[in-house]
């Protein structure tokens, strides 16, 4: 199986001695999800933004389908597609022009109405809400509504930062569900979050990581083997980092 | 994808508050401010149309020798009517007043020189500020601001809103986002500047305006591409801002700042400098130096004719009620050179006199006219006068066609004395003796032999030629700020606050 997510050696130093992500390596493969585990600052959203091209790396590189994103971030970010925190959307415009924009600039320009409802159900949204605007959705319909948008750009790669974060537990059990799905149709999944306890329910790999760095590597065995939440607390807090 | 991006843009901004308020207030004010300059526009020609009747039936007077030349030369009776270059008011001073109601509604031509009338009949007084309301203000202020509304904000506020950062990660080349919000900006302020001009047309149709003459509809399409040229800059400058901040705040700000200077404190700016840099001399200080020229070439006239007959006649007794033809011609000969050196030597003192005026106008005007051109708006209302024959161009066109010819009356009248002149210096009187009838070279001319005053409207490529320069001046403003705006974007941080 050829590895669709990697970083190899992947750093990222500020001019002023901050290492914000220091020789980081790791590879999701298809149909495969990695949670990258850690407190805030150690580096999780840092290695999405190498990832999305949003920052340079220092040294290193991170490769989507092996190509690198510095080299060739265009064709790189054709591969992927990303779930902030918090889904951004043009509020003024409804659910379905939303997603025709941005299944748009992914090169996807005529979609069916009916595709674009098929894929709201799947992510379990309902026909009354292809034309509501957007500005009237909660949290987790604006979840439900970028992987629905995932789907439609036909992306091989998933990489979401946080996706549960301020979800109910419903919603958020809901989104674990539909990722599972997505996995299991062959996405590399990258996903950065706190929720230890989602990870061990889900995860074939796990990264902890502290101060820019992995401090453990799990396999999905090595997860089921292990007490997840106690060994995060012991690698996190043993240097008073967890907040 | 372009495009794609362009018409999200559009759809965006068309539902916007601001977008709304400001087409409706800029298509209404083009309308208002049509009807207002149509109307002073017909008052104007209404004006120019009298005295061009009046000129006429003067020159159509047929009782003997009533269209002479009387009084010319030295003396000071000169202000027949049909002697006046009268100049019809611009017809597209309608979308452009520029200074058309200003300019003078004819010139006089003197012995003394070629003097402005009063400006043509104007009923903007009753209109006040509203006067100053025209197509072409409405294109710097309320578009122009409407152009930096639009765009001020849109990368700063979509880095806020987090939706910059989910474009960015789909394969968008970063200078397609930056040209894509350009060209939807630019979409979206099209409607209403298309809309205005329409609606302009219609309006000064209805109201008897004949825009559509001497190429009138390529002028008028020459305006409205000079106007899109000039909200193109001032959206490119939104889109640079934008893709500069990171804040929309400090981008409104910024945007605004840079905004009110471009329109309203660089052309002033401008004049300021050429001002100070060629100061020009106050109208009644050359005024009060060509009377005291003119008194002083008086006197040494007077003296000059009392020398002269006592030189020529041999100190004959200057005659009462007989002149002896022997006697006459003798003076003549000697006194004509000598009229003729003092009318050099008067033209050679009014024009440096006035020359340096002229000058320091020119230089000043020319300053003005290049450092202007840092405001976009001042670029446009160049475009714009040149293009509707409304502007400096076009009073300096008017002064040289006057200027040459006044120049053409004074050899041909103005400079030539009928008639004979003695000064008795005795008791301080001028004796003046008419042209001899039987002589008819003596006489003075008739005004309809004289070279008639005559002026075309500058032709279409006179006006076409700066007016393209200019459009080409804001166009390639606008693409350097756009290219600014897309290598600024290329470093701009992306990530949220």
């Amino acid at each position: 199986m050829n590895p669709l997510l990697s970083a190899v050696n992947l750093s990222k130093h500020y001019d002023d001695g901050f290492r914000a992500l220091h020789r980081l390596n790791l590879t999701v493969e298809s149909g495969e999800m990695l949670f990258l585990l850690g407190a805030n600052g150690a580096g999780k959203t840092t290695t999405i933004n190498l990832f999305l091209d949003f920052l340079r790396p220092s040294n290193g590189a991170a490769f989507v389908d092996g190509i690198e994103v510095a080299a060739e971030p265009l064709r790189a970010k054709a591969q992927l597609a990303y779930l902030p925190e918090t889904v951004a959307l043009y509020e003024s415009l409804s659910a379905e022009s939303n997603v025709r924009y941005f299944a748009g600039l992914a090169g996807n320009r005529h979609i069916a109405r009916s595709a674009i409802v098929d894929a709201l159900i799947r992510t379990g949204l309902s026909v009354s809400d292809v034309s509501r605007r957007v500005a009237v959705f909660s949290k987790g319909m604006r979840q439900k509504l970028g992987i629905a948008i995932a789907l439609l750009t036909h992306a091989k790669n998933l990489i979401l930062d946080e996706p549960t974060s301020g979800l109910d537990p419903v919603s958020a059990n809901g989104l674990m569900l539909l990722l599972r799905e997505l996995r299991d149709d062959g996405a590399a999944i990258l996903l950065s979050t706190h929720d230890v306890f989602r990870a061990k329910g889900s995860a074939d790999h796990v990264a902890i990581m502290r101060r820019g760095e992995v401090l453990a590597q799990l396999s999905r065995e090595e997860v089921e083997r292990t007490d997840l939440e106690a060994l995060y607390v012991s690698l996190v807090a043993s240097e008073g980092v967890l907040q | 994808m372009i495009g794609h991006i362009a018409l999200r843009e559009v759809n965006d901004h068309v539902r916007t508050f601001r977008y709304l308020t400001l087409s409706l207030l800029a298509v209404f004010l083009m309308a208002l401010g049509t009807y207002l300059n149509a109307k002073s526009y017909l008052t104007r020609v209404d004006a120019h149309s009298t005295m061009l009747r009046e000129q006429e039936r003067s020159l159509s007077e047929n009782t003997p020798g009533a269209n002479r030349l009387h009084g010319y030369g030295w003396a000071p009776k000169e202000m027949d009517v049909a002697l006046r270059a009268l100049r019809a008011p611009s017809v597209l001073s309608v979308w452009a007043r520029g200074v058309d109601a200003a300019l003078p509604g004819y010139w006089q031509f003197t012995s003394r020189g070629a003097l402005d009338g009063p400006p043509l009949g104007d009923v903007t007084s009753s209109i006040g500020t509203l006067a100053n309301i025209d197509y072409l203000f409405v294109t710097q202020v309320i578009l122009g601001l409407l152009a930096v509304l639009l765009t001020f904000d849109t990368i700063s506020g979509e880095r806020e809103s987090g939706t910059l950062r989910a474009v960015l990660a789909h394969p968008v080349p970063r200078n397609t986002v930056v040209i894509g919000k350009f060209v939807g900006a630019l979409l979206t302020i099209l409607p209403p500047v298309l809309l205005g001009t329409l609606i302009s047309l219609l309006v000064a149709g209805s109201a008897g305006v004949a825009f559509w003459r001497d190429g009138g509809l390529i002028r008028l399409g020459v305006l409205t591409l000079g106007a899109v040229g000039y909200l193109a800059l001032f959206a490119a400058l939104g889109v640079s801002v934008s893709a500069t901040i990171r804040t929309a705040k400090t981008s409104l700000v910024v945007t605004l700042v840079l905004w009110a200077s471009l329109v309203f404190v660089v052309p002033r700016l401008a004049a300021l400098a050429a001002s100070l840099a060629y100061p020009v001399e106050l109208a009644d200080t050359v005024q009060r130096r060509t009377e005291s020229i003119t008194t002083e070439l008086d006197q040494e006239r007077r003296l000059m004719l009392a020398d002269t007959w006592i030189r020529s006649t041999g100190n004959s007794a200057i005659p009462e009620s007989n002149f002896p033809v022997g006697l006459r011609e003798a003076y003549d000969r000697v006194r004509l050179p000598l009229e003729t050196q003092l009318f050099q030597k008067r033209r050679t003192l009014l024009r440096a006199s006035l020359d340096e005026r002229i000058r320091a106008e020119e230089r000043r005007g020319w300053m003005f006219a290049v450092l202007a051109r840092f405001s976009p708006a001042a670029t446009l209302e160049q475009l714009a006068t040149q293009i509707t024959a409304t502007g400096n161009a076009e009073a300096r066109r008017w002064s040289r066609h006057v200027e040459a010819h006044q120049r053409s009356l004074e050899s041909a009248a103005f400079d030539r004395v009928f008639g004979v002149e003695i000064f008795n210096p005795r008791i301080d009187l001028l004796i003046s003796w008419s042209p001899d009838p039987q002589n008819p070279m003596s006489l003075p001319p008739d005004i309809r032999n004289l070279p008639r005053f005559r002026m075309t409207t500058a032709s279409l490529y006179e006006a076409l030629v700066p007016a393209l320069g200019d459009l080409a001046l804001l166009t390639v403003s606008a693409s350097i700020l756009l290219v600014g705006a897309c290598v600024a974007f290329q470093r701009y941080d992306v990530r949220s606050a």
